[in-house]
């Protein structure tokens, strides 16, 4: 068992920089800095045009150039090799997304690795890597998740009451309720959308029902968020 | 309506919530305290990096003669300090010891007659015990000789045995035999040494008498007597100095540590003073590092310092002792950019043994304490 973890850790033929605690470090930080990047993409985010595989990507890039940095070590030749292989399969594929890209990167790294013999670090950046992909796929890494449906209806009790009367309906089913947009169409009717995030999602009809039968309340529509319309 | 309490949230609800949200940071604080821990370990913070100084000495030979075989002159062997690591050729002392042995046999037969009054007779006996003393003596240390000898052959022939090197000579006897021989010589010495030291309190008993007695000491006596004690005087300052000479023949390591250099061979001739083995410590004491210009480190005696080796592991506490009087170049294999040449100050630093440092092995050095002067 010893001598397998030995040939786990110690298995490079060519020279490797401070061996196996080095890379776990290398590989380590760069998975912290990937979150750090990602997390602050989404914080900082202001656009309609939010992707959550382009926030997932940013979280393992770091991981795998640090898997290409160990590999390269200041040697010319590997590097320019890198550059030949990804030219070569960019030049025949296109591809459509930033995540895509991450698998075609550490695809080719790993080929890389394998290629001059650093075996132990091929094993280990394939096991760290694949854990972050799974790992991103477990927490939907770079998914905001901000809210589950938006809810429009039309207010005809006037506005003094307006909030009385939503707002404990509302935190009834919603954890988390945001106006999205509230239009006045004359003195007395004004058209709201609500963003909710909802307690039980499987439950919204309810809501809806509730909202109907609530006098003052009005064309009453729920649209619900899909993962995949974060695109 | 209005008062309808919260609708109850799922369980795989409150799941998909830590997932989401929960996990992430939970992974991100974990991965934070292992790389915390990892770069403490293995990285650190350093400010230069030193190389464990190699502390070594030569062995170096006392007198002319030529270097026998020896079972010590193998490369990298560990050796004792004053343990013998080379030999000379002792045949030439051998013969030395062999020729004063006659000479005192020779005097022997010229001794007078055992007188017969009393005081005459212990004066004669003086003598005779000082001559017997020097004989027995001559003889210990021949055999002492044969004996280093025979003790390099059996320590040749039982390395031989154990591992029948190809390049190795093949000794002249087996390594029983050797030793059956080697304890028939201890056991002649021992008992040679037993008479010695029986002769040498007789001697002192009838010194003592004579001393009492002197006066009546006949003076034909001690006339015949004179020139056996003139000519055993002679002979022990010659036997003093075959003794130093025997001395001298053993080559032996000045430091504890191992044979990093054969300078002579077995078989070729040597002179006082020439190096025939350096024997280098197994665990360095001392690093040098170099605390380059643009280093804001104000260097003094005794500052405190943190040693670790470069490979990670744990720091141990050490303190400068020597600082250069100017800035050097720095060597190459301690350059931060081996393309970029450096210049820098250097440092002696004392470490302890406890940190087991090897000798020529790279450490990051890390200065703690603002230097201090004693």
């Amino acid at each position: 068992m010893s001598d397998w973890m030995d040939l786990f850790t110690n298995g490079d033929v060519g020279n490797n920089l401070g061996g196996a605690e080095t890379a776990l470090l290398i590989l380590l930080l760069a998975f912290c800095i990937g979150h750090i990047i990602a997390w602050v993409y989404m914080a900082t985010h202001s656009g309609l045009s939010y992707s959550q595989m382009f926030t997932a990507s940013l979280l393992v890039l770091p991981v795998i150039v640090g898997l290409v940095m160990m590999l390269m070590q200041g040697n010319v030749v590997i590097a320019l090799g890198l550059f030949a292989v990804v030219a070569v399969v960019r030049f025949r594929n296109v591809l459509k997304d930033t995540r895509d890209t991450s698998f075609i990167l550490w695809a080719i790294t790993e080929g890389l690795a394998v290629g001059t013999q650093r075996y132990s670090t091929a094993v280990m950046g394939a096991l760290i890597i694949s854990v972050v992909f799974l790992y991103m796929r477990f927490t939907s890494f770079g998914g905001r998740h901000r809210y589950d449906v938006i809810l429009s209806l039309q207010w005809t009790g006037g506005t003094d009451t307006m909030l009385t009367t939503l707002k404990p309906l509302l935190r009834r089913h919603s954890m988390r309720t945001r106006l999205a947009s509230q239009r006045e169409l004359d003195e007395t009717n004004i058209d709201l959308s609500y963003r909710l995030q909802l307690r039980d999602p499987k439950r919204s009809r309810d809501l809806v029902s509730e909202l109907q039968q609530t006098p003052g309340i009005g064309r009453v529509s729920l649209y619900h968020r899909e993962d995949e319309s974060e695109i | 309506m209005a008062d309808l309490p919260p609708i109850p949230t799922p369980l795989n609800q409150h799941w998909k919530r830590v997932r989401y949200q929960l996990v992430p940071v939970i992974t991100m604080g974990l991965s934070l305290v292992a790389v915390a821990f990892l770069w403490s370990r293995h990285a650190g913070v350093r400010d230069t990096v030193g190389e464990v100084h190699m502390s070594s000495s030569t062995a170096t030979a006392l007198r002319d003669g030529i270097l026998l075989r020896h079972p010590h002159t193998k490369l990298y062997d560990s050796v004792m300090r004053g343990a013998e690591i080379a030999r000379l050729d002792d045949r030439e002392t051998q013969n030395s010891l062999r020729a004063l042995k006659m000479e005192v046999d020779h005097l022997a037969t010229t001794m007078p007659r055992e007188p017969a009054d009393p005081a005459g007779k212990v004066a004669w006996q003086a003598a005779k015990l000082r001559l017997d003393i020097l004989g027995a003596t001559i003889s210990v240390e021949a055999s002492r000789l044969v004996r280093a000898g025979v003790k390099n052959e059996f320590k040749h022939a039982r390395d031989f045995e154990m591992h029948k090197a190809a390049d190795d000579e093949e000794p002249t006897s087996s390594a029983d035999e050797l030793k059956t021989q080697l304890d028939e010589l201890d056991k002649s010495i021992d008992s040679q040494q037993a008479a010695l030291k029986k002769m040498h309190d007789d001697l002192r008993q009838v010194r003592a008498d004579l001393e009492k007695q002197q006066a009546q000491v006949p003076q034909a006596v001690a006339s015949e007597l004179l020139p056996i004690h003139n000519a055993l005087f002679q002979h022990e300052g010659r036997l003093a100095e075959l003794q130093k000479e025997a001395a001298s023949l053993s080559i032996t390591a000045p430091i504890d540590g191992k044979v990093i250099a054969i300078n002579r061979h077995a078989g070729q001739s040597v002179q006082a003073g020439d190096a025939v083995m350096t024997v280098a410590r197994d665990l360095g004491t001392e690093v040098i590092a170099y605390v380059r210009q643009d280093q804001p480190i104000a260097l003094a005696t005794n500052a405190l310092v943190k040693v670790r080796s470069h490979t990670g592991g744990k720091s141990y506490d050490a303190r400068v002792e020597k600082v250069g009087p100017a800035l050097q170049p720095v060597p190459l294999h301690q350059l931060r950019n081996s393309k970029v040449e450096e210049w820098g100050v250097p440092v002696t630093i004392s470490v302890g043994e406890q940190a087991r440092f090897r000798p020529g092995e790279l450490v990051d050095v890390k200065f703690v304490q603002p230097s201090q002067t004693p």
